[in-house]
């Protein structure tokens, strides 16, 4: 499989008041053409701001990458002149964003917001946009295209308005589309629609894709590929199968078994205890320590490596190591 | 289910009149939000309710609090009739458990007063009285005395969840409505909350009305569920009934929409098609039946009612006219 994008190390750090929050600490992630990767974990666990480093989001006047590369291309996203970071954003990386009425402009219509991206990265003519736009719309299931040019984002539901931003994020036929939480603000019903378009958008353009989700049955019914992210690291990755049936990282086991399930019927439900915590730089145990059922003293002491094994799944913990010792 | 009603809902309704523009009273149409829905709640159990975002189960919730006025109909509280006379008399035995634990908490207030205000409105204890009453109430949810000092802000999502928990409890109701608690929460955190909904309920006797649109969620805390479509009640059944034997082909869609928490169990995620309609202007007939894939003849000249289709299983449905053998 050839590999599209290759994320070394990368550390993005939030400047606050009096400290630093690590809000990324050293992520390595590997996205293989035509594939759908998962990110998953709580909020403040850094997987959107992973997403938002790689594609140059980030307000800088706060926020500092304070290492990695992101190699795309043969380029270093993360170290690239904002000019050229304009070229790639949006035409070969794109992004869908969790909440469409606020990512949309309220101001013009649906076609201006689309032909918009074609303006900046193509040299279309106004006939061409304009088949282009239609041609888009058609793809993303909304009815009746052509009456719908002329409309403004609050005439269209969440579901058509996520639509939208899907034909904006395909306008230009990206190589990689990242999609931050792209269902959270629909319904169920809405939702397995949404699901079921950017499924078939990464299997028939053979787009890859980068999910970003807080649910574990939306990872588990999408992606090949999983990686679980807490504290602004990664605990655990592995393919879909591997991290549902069996888990490693104690934060991974906790998480699947916290969700109420419609298979069984249990009592009580599992849960971690505590909230996540905050981490100011720098962090010299491990992250999950303080609400694993495992934790050791020397949990506290410093932090564990990720450790890669030769199928490449990755596990960051130290009982994982002993076990390894022992063998 | 057996047992004392407490709740009984006969036929009620809420409709709302549209204004053209906001100068004009001329009403242009009526929002049929809630369209005679009738059910009972007994005590001790937890009634969940499901459904989409705009299909009314939160006008509901309000009328059966007293926040809101119902255009039709009547509900009795341990069969007394509530209308303005009685209302402030069970207020007390009513509370509600709000969505948003950031919005729903008075960010001037310390948590010692937010605990207190039912107390302080509708008993006249002492200062100290009142610290007595609470403080046992919020050792169980797991705050420590120099909590009650802290603002809001200070706390995390779930331990506000937490207060506005206690907040509910503090006058020891009977009836507890639950209002999406658990949505704005990230999986560890919300296990631990519907685990001490659960609590709380086998301690204390209280009956809940669960509020959401989360499927698995409303299985794990309900003993029977009543599935909600533009304003009307479409099935009503014990929660293990409704799951294996789904009668109506709205909560068929439901069920089928989740993404399952499992990669072994592949959900097809058969997406029902097109979106709730205006609630402004329902299909005539049967609300569902422009997305219903079994839609016949009938379903557009007549409205289906609620009926007992096998015991104590109710569907709204002309699929089961020929069932008709219970009622």
């Amino acid at each position: 499989m050839e590999r599209i994008l290759a994320i070394r190390g990368l550390k993005t750090y939030y400047r606050a008041k009096n400290r630093i929050v690590p809000a990324v600490d050293g992520v390595d992630l590997d996205l293989e053409k035509g594939e759908m990767l998962g990110i998953v974990g709580e909020s403040g666990c850094g997987k959107s701001t992973v997403a938002r480093s790689v594609i140059g989001l980030i307000d800088r006047s706060y926020t500092e990458i304070a290492g990695g590369t992101a190699v795309f291309d043969g380029m270093d996203l993360l170290h690239l002149p904002p000019k050229e970071m304009n070229r790639i954003r949006g035409a070969r990386i794109s992004m869908i964003f969790q909440n469409p009425l606020t990512s949309l402009n309220p101001v013009y219509t649906i076609e201006n917001q689309i032909t918009e991206i074609l303006s900046v990265h193509t040299d279309m003519n106004k006939e061409e946009k304009h088949r282009r736009c239609i041609e888009l719309m058609k793809m993303v299931g909304i009815p009746a295209p052509e009456s719908r040019l002329k409309d403004y984002p609050h005439q269209l539901s969440g579901g058509m308005q996520q639509r939208v931003l899907i034909a904006i994020a395909l306008a230009c036929n990206p190589d990689i589309i990242i999609a931050d939480e792209p269902t959270t603000a629909l319904d169920v019903t809405i939702q397995a629609q949404i699901l079921q378009l950017i499924r078939s958008i990464n299997r028939e353009h053979g787009m890859s894709m980068i999910l970003i989700t807080h649910n574990m049955g939306i990872v588990a019914q999408m992606c090949g590929r999983i990686m679980v992210m807490y504290g602004g690291v990664c605990v655990e990755e592995g393919t879909t199968m591997e991290i549902f049936t069996s888990p490693l990282h104690p934060y991974t086991e906790g998480l699947l078994r916290a969700i109420p399930s419609i298979a069984d019927d249990k009592e009580e439900l599992f849960s971690i205890p505590g909230t996540v915590p905050r981490f100011t730089y720098p962090v010299s145990s491990c992250r999950f320590a303080g609400r694993c059922p495992y934790s050791e003293r020397g949990c506290t002491e410093s932090e564990p490596p990720l450790i890669e094994m030769e199928n490449g799944r990755k596990v960051r913990c130290f009982r994982y190591m002993e076990k390894e010792a022992a063998l | 289910m057996n047992g004392e009603a407490l709740i009984d809902v006969r036929g009620l309704k809420k409709h709302f009149a549209v204004n053209r523009g906001f100068l004009s009273h001329h009403a242009e149409g009526t929002v049929k939000a809630v369209d005679g829905v009738s059910f009972t709640i007994y005590r001790g159990e937890t009634l969940g309710l499901i459904g989409e975002s705009g299909c009314g189960k939160s006008t509901l919730s309000r009328m059966l609090i007293g926040l809101s006025e119902s255009t039709e109909g009547e509900i009795f509280f341990r069969g007394r009739k509530v209308d303005k006379r009685t209302i402030n008399e069970i207020r007390t035995s009513m509370q509600m458990v709000f969505q948003d634990p950031y919005s729903s908490l008075d960010p001037r207030m310390c948590m010692r007063r937010i605990v207190e205000e039912p107390l302080r409105i509708h008993t006249h204890l002492s200062r100290a009285e009142k610290l007595e009453r609470i403080l046992p109430l919020v050792k169980q949810l797991g705050f420590s005395e120099d909590d009650l000092k802290k603002y809001p802000h200070e706390f995390s999502g779930g331990q506000r969840q937490r207060i506005g928990i206690a907040r509910a409890f503090v006058l020891g109701p009977e009836f507890i409505i639950c209002d999406e608690p658990v949505s704005a929460l990230d999986v560890s955190i919300q296990a631990q909350i519907l685990n001490l909904f659960r609590e709380l309920q086998r301690e204390k006797g209280v009956t809940y009305l669960f509020i959401s649109h989360d499927m698995s969620v409303i299985k794990h805390v309900s003993d029977r569920i009543a599935v909600m479509y533009l304003g009307r009640i479409v099935e009503l059944a014990g929660k293990n009934e409704l799951f294996s034997d789904t009668l109506h082909p709205y909560t068929k869609a439901l069920i089928s929409s989740i993404p399952i928490p499992d990669p072994r169990i592949h959900t097809d995620m058969k997406p029902l098609e097109g979106e709730l309609p205006s609630p402004l202007n329902p299909p005539s007939g049967c609300p569902f039946r422009l997305r219903c894939g079994k839609a016949m003849d009938i379903c557009s000249s007549s409205v289906p009612q609620l009926r007992e289709i096998r015991k104590g299983h109710y569907a709204a449905c002309h699929l089961f006219d020929g069932d008709a053998g219970l009622c």
